[in-house]
């Protein structure tokens, strides 16, 4: 795993559960979505971030929010998608 | 809907039995099975004497102990469920067309019925079986554009005058056949997309899922089931403990709600809003603080409504080992117009942002982001929601023709582009992070905002009301808003 996309990923993902004031801590398999920690906008704040800083396109993809739904899901995706070095 | 933060504890008016490390323990053995599923009849018992219909708790309870037999099970409740309920078709609607054209005598509109769902059935599973192959296809590849537009080509079909006689009453009986099951599909169509295959007969064995649905499928399509399935006997007991905790909760609501609308509409007798607007309408001009008071009256019983009937959907899904979320969570505690529309009715909400939001937003307007949230929002608070409506009440078409049934439209239309535009408004605002806000602007304005939007709103909420002008709901607005120079 990419240590550096790893630790931007959680990071920003820290950063959204900290706007619901959840600073419960965050396991890198646990679930954000299914398990409401975020919700639907926060999904929309995270495919903005992901498509502005790692060029993924997620009209080639298709959305499916289970590829985005823990931060060790978020970095396979973006480390198999990425259109930019994230190294 | 994020868990407290670390540390703090919280005063539960129902004990968190799904917390309790030997209560966890007690239902994934036979006697806590047995008791919980007496309780959960006991609780549907005591629900149903407030209209409350939690009869098929228990057998939900019991299939979620039936082991590898349980996706075989799951359709086959599903299937008798549907049986029991006519399969969601009306056949007084398909009667209606056979006599519109005469053909009363020699055409049975109940085998009409069932030869309609036979071929939409057959249909859902031959677009299953093919979709990968369907969907590389270009301007096939969307499930939802293609199914709307299938239908729509259908209804259009039905009423051309070149079907006058037999086909349109066949055209009907299939348009009013496909129409409760079009949004299933549309999650099943999305579902055979995804990297997992499944078999067909396990998609159409969700279609109006045996724990309760309406238009909307509660629950969505098999993967997400798959991601909130209870993977473990611990995570099963936990799921049915949140269940029961929620039926509890529900038997609660419902005894609240009895007595405001006891003491609501018996002891102080303030009328309903549609007395109120039909009074209106009929010339007798109620006080304005009635009508202000019918809308905040209604606000509040539909809030508890919602809860009642899809927290008992919940309940049964979670007691058959489904985690799914709660569908109306606190709504009164959202801080913007989305917000509370995503604690409102959850699923439906769903519905249109996996549907319209979703697909528009990662294709539309990329490089602005605010238009593109907006616009997004839009085309499913607006575009998405009133399509769905007019799918619903699509017999209007056949009962009225397309020019009154779409200009009865017009009240609804507005509803919805309201709604889009306020809570379009409310997603692309900075967000208010409450926590800090304090009680009165954190919690209480907040509040007041959102109930006095949808109080406002509502005079126009009339998906069904094909009798009343749009105009006729603005003039009571106005009425009530004090502007006279327009009564």
């Amino acid at each position: 795993m990419d240590l550096k996309l790893h630790s931007q990923i959680r990071a920003y993902v820290m950063s959204r559960l900290s706007l619901h004031g959840d600073f419960t801590p965050l396991g890198d398999e646990d679930a954000l979505f299914s398990s409401a920690r975020l919700d639907s906008l926060d999904a929309v704040e995270l495919v903005i971030f992901l498509e502005s800083d790692f060029g993924i396109d997620f009209a080639k993809l298709g959305f499916d929010l289970t590829l985005l739904d823990s931060v060790s899901a978020i970095t396979d995706m973006v480390s198999r998608h990425s259109m930019r070095d994230v190294a | 809907m994020s868990a407290p933060p670390a540390g703090t504890t919280q005063w539960r008016i129902i004990p968190a039995l799904d917390k309790d490390p030997r209560l966890v323990a007690l239902v994934q053995g036979l006697r806590g099975r047995v008791g919980l599923v007496a309780l959960m009849a006991a609780l549907s018992a005591a629900l149903g004497l407030f209209n409350v219909d939690l009869r098929v708790a228990p057998l939900a309870t019991l299939t979620a102990y039936a082991g590898p037999l349980r996706r075989y099970l799951i359709p086959l409740a599903t299937l008798l469920l549907l049986y029991a309920n006519g399969f969601w078709v009306d056949p007084g609607q398909v009667r209606a067309v056979i006599g519109q054209e005469g053909l009363s005598n020699g055409l049975d509109a109940a085998w009409l019925v069932r030869g309609a769902l036979l071929a939409v059935f057959a249909a859902s599973s031959c677009l299953i079986a093919a979709w990968p192959r369907i969907a590389a296809v270009p301007f096939l590849g969307r499930p939802t554009s293609l199914l709307v537009a299938l239908f729509l080509i259908l209804v259009v079909a039905a009423q051309s005058p070149i079907a006058a006689g037999m086909p349109r009453a066949i055209l009907w009986s299939l348009v009013l056949a496909f129409q409760p099951y079009l949004w299933f599909l549309a999650y099943a169509l999305v579902d055979r997309g995804g990297p997992k295959r499944r078999p067909v007969w396990q998609h159409l064995g969700i279609f109006h899922p045996f724990w309760g649905s309406s238009a909307t499928p509660f629950g969505k399509g098999l993967a997400y089931l798959e991601r909130y399935d209870a993977k473990t006997p611990e995570e099963l007991a936990i799921t049915q403990l949140k269940g029961l905790k929620l039926a509890c909760w529900l038997l609660l609501l419902a005894a609240c709600l009895s007595i405001f609308n006891h003491v609501t509409y018996d002891l102080l007798r303030l009328p309903h809003f549609n007395q109120v607007f039909l009074d209106y309408v009929g010339g007798v001009r109620d006080p304005r603080y009635l009508g202000w008071l019918s809308l905040v009256t209604f606000f509040a019983g539909d809030v508890l409504d919602m809860t009642l009937w899809g927290g008992a959907i919940i309940v049964c899904a979670r007691m058959a080992g489904f985690r799914l979320l709660r569908n109306t969570y606190k709504p009164l505690e959202g801080r913007t117009l989305a917000e509370f529309w995503n604690r409102y009715y959850f699923f439906y909400k769903e519905l249109l942002v996996d549907h319209f939001f979703y697909p528009v937003f990662i294709r539309y307007f990329r490089g602005h982001r605010r238009l593109r949230i907006f616009f997004a929002t839009f085309m499913a608070a607006c575009v998405g929601n009133l399509l769905f409506h007019f799918i619903r009440d699509i017999h209007f078409v056949a009962e009225l023709g397309w020019a009154r049934a779409l200009s009865g439209e017009a009240s609804h239309a507005l509803y919805t582009f309201l709604l889009a535009i306020g809570v379009g408004i409310s997603q692309i605002r900075a967000r208010p992070r409450t926590a800090r806000a304090g009680w009165l602007r954190g919690r209480v304005l907040p509040c007041l905002w959102i109930t006095t939007f949808f109080c406002v709103l509502h005079v126009f909420d009339a998906p069904t009301d094909r009798l009343h002008s749009i105009g006729q709901r603005a003039q009571f607005l106005s009425y009530i808003l004090g502007i006279d120079a327009w009564t």
